[in-house]
């Protein structure tokens, strides 16, 4: 293994390996408590719902599945990303993993591949054979024999019909669209990211309740404030007078850089808690 | 030629921002060495190895560690150190996949001396770490401290949880995996554990160092003896009473030879530091 002090891809690979091997109890135990989730869902829309007799079965069943598998995606990122920093969660394990052989840069993205790619993978293979479960037990279930087929790329599918279709009502040119789509969801992980990295007790409660929070105050200020309700119709009257700035497209790019704008200062933020870290306990809402 | 390990330069440290556990702090190790550091409860004995390891950055001061400062966190450096906390989590795996996960960090990992130590320890190399007790669980854990070949070796209270026999093969796999270039720094309250293998004695107190020397040094200046009752004592430096008598050291100013009392000297330290520092000062 190399020691240069620049950063090594074998070493980011050795760290990656380690983490999920040592880990792999509580690493099978998600897939499992994944794989309940989603396969409780499969059936659960798959089973006795009688709105499927009078419609394209096919058609309700994957919109609905694909709303529920949506969410408990976006539920389940969230929960990754605030754990970006569970191996640093006590003093030994602070200790264990501050020591490794391997530049600081290294061990944060190792983290991040972890909380985000990894996980990604123990979705996949959930979604998978949560899939295959519903399929290997349709026989049992009431509901329509078109039903009992592999849904999940026709879900996908249905998904991206989805955005289609807002794109076009909102006129914002599909690219875009999507771009925005995707930085905001990025945008969201980022802040739990950097609760997850700030936080070592219960990151995502944490900072879901600032979030929360957050918006609750704003909204609360916002709605009582004149001079913030006159700024935003003047904003919106000048947008209206000038199509140059308030276009679909424009919409979707300076949205996308915003958006992008904010994640990266997450992750920056997120990095410097991680290389200020020390074995003691932050003092400040632990 | 400058031998030192480590170099600690006018650390200053506290956790909180009223007390400091080091102010203005100097110490200069050397390698090839077994140190051992000692000190109260409370003295800071911990936090100075967590700050050699860059665990915890200080408020002034430097610590490097063959010139390189420690704060930088570099693989070079941490490559080149082990730390044995005294508490510490083992994953549920076999030795032999622990080994094959975490060797990869360390270049001079050597499998054989990882048998040895194993060996020494009466643990086999197929166990599973997750199901041995406290005490095999902190043996393990320094064989593969050892295998790793580090230059510095840092182990805190290592003895605690070792049944009497496992704390003699702790001396003979520490004395045993010795080299010129390697030192081993123990810090420890039971001292009665290690000072048959200690080469360097350093005795922190607070913010202060008591005594930062050699064996040998202490020895050619200290005569450690122990006396009857009604034996006197007057030209003694401390007197500890004991169940037979008394335990004395004295000036050796007859360069004689005697086993060194290590609790007697940390006792000593604590209580008449300023003529035990004079003798060595002359």
């Amino acid at each position: 293994m190399t020691t240069n002090i620049n950063f090594s891809f074998g070493r980011l690979m050795a760290i990656t390996k380690l983490d999920i091997v040592e880990n792999w109890k509580t690493n099978l135990y998600r897939i499992i408590g994944l794989y309940c989730g989603i396969t409780v869902a499969f059936i659960g829309s798959t089973s006795g719902y009688q709105g499927y007799q009078h419609t394209d079965a096919y058609s309700m069943f994957c919109d609905r599945v694909g709303g529920i598998l949506f969410l408990m995606l976006l539920f389940y990122s969230t929960l990754c990303a605030s754990s970006i920093m569970e191996i640093m969660k006590t003093k030994d394990m602070r200790i264990r993993y501050m020591m490794i052989p391997a530049t600081i840069f290294e061990k944060f993205l190792s983290r991040v591949l972890y909380t985000t790619i990894i996980a990604g993978v123990f979705f996949i293979i959930s979604t998978i054979l949560g899939e295959m479960t519903r399929l290997a037990i349709f026989p049992l279930l009431d509901a329509p024999a078109e039903l009992g087929r592999f849904c999940l790329f026709d879900i996908a599918s249905e998904r991206t019909n989805i955005i289609n279709y807002s794109s076009d009502t909102y006129l914002i040119p599909n690219v875009f669209h999507y771009l925005m789509i995707i930085s905001y969801i990025v945008w969201i992980h980022s802040i739990f990211m950097l609760g997850g990295s700030y936080f070592r007790k219960s990151p995502f409660l944490k900072t879901f309740g600032i979030c929360i929070g957050a918006s609750v105050l704003l909204g609360i200020i916002s709605a009582n404030s004149s001079l913030i309700i006159d700024l935003l119709y003047s904003a919106q009257d000048f947008l209206l007078d000038n199509e140059t700035w308030f276009n679909g497209r424009t919409i979707g790019i300076y949205t996308t850089i915003a958006f992008t704008t904010f994640s990266v200062l997450h992750w920056w933020l997120s990095y410097r808690l991680f290389k200020n870290s020390q074995i003691t306990e932050r003092k400040l809402f632990k | 030629m400058n031998t030192s390990m480590i170099k600690v330069e006018n650390i200053t440290f506290g956790y909180g921002r009223k007390n400091l556990v080091f102010k203005d702090f100097n110490l200069s190790i050397e390698k090839g060495n077994i140190l051992g550091l000692l000190g109260k409860n409370g003295t800071g004995k911990s936090t100075l190895l967590y700050l050699m390891c860059g665990l915890l950055k200080p408020k002034g001061g430097n610590i490097s560690i063959k010139g390189i400062d420690v704060n930088r966190r570099l693989p070079q450096t941490l490559s080149d150190i082990y730390l044995v906390p005294e508490e510490f989590i083992l994953p549920n795996l076999s030795m032999k996949q622990f080994t094959k996960l975490k060797s990869k960090f360390y270049p001079n990992f050597s499998n054989e001396m990882l048998e040895s130590c194993l060996k020494n320890f009466d643990l086999s190399t197929d166990i599973n770490l997750g199901e041995l007790s406290m005490g095999q669980k902190k043996k393990a854990y320094m064989c593969f401290a050892l295998a790793t070949n580090t230059s510095l070796l840092l182990m805190d209270e290592p003895t605690n949880g070792l049944d009497i026999p496992s704390k003699s093969q702790f001396r003979k796999v520490i004395a045993s995996g010795m080299t010129e270039d390697k030192t081993v720094i123990i810090s420890t309250h039971q001292v009665r554990d290690i000072d048959r293998m200690l080469d360097h004695i350093t005795i922190i107190d607070g913010t202060e160092v008591l005594l930062d020397k050699s064996v040998k040094e202490i020895s050619d200046k200290l005569y450690f003896s122990e006396q009857g009752m009604n034996e006197p004592t007057d030209d003694a430096l401390f007197v500890q009473p004991t169940i037979h008598g008394n335990s004395l050291i004295m000036e050796n100013k007859f360069g004689e030879e005697s086993p060194m009392n290590l609790e007697l000297l940390f006792n000593a330290m604590l209580e008449e530091r300023n003529k035990i520092q004079s003798v060595f000062n002359k």
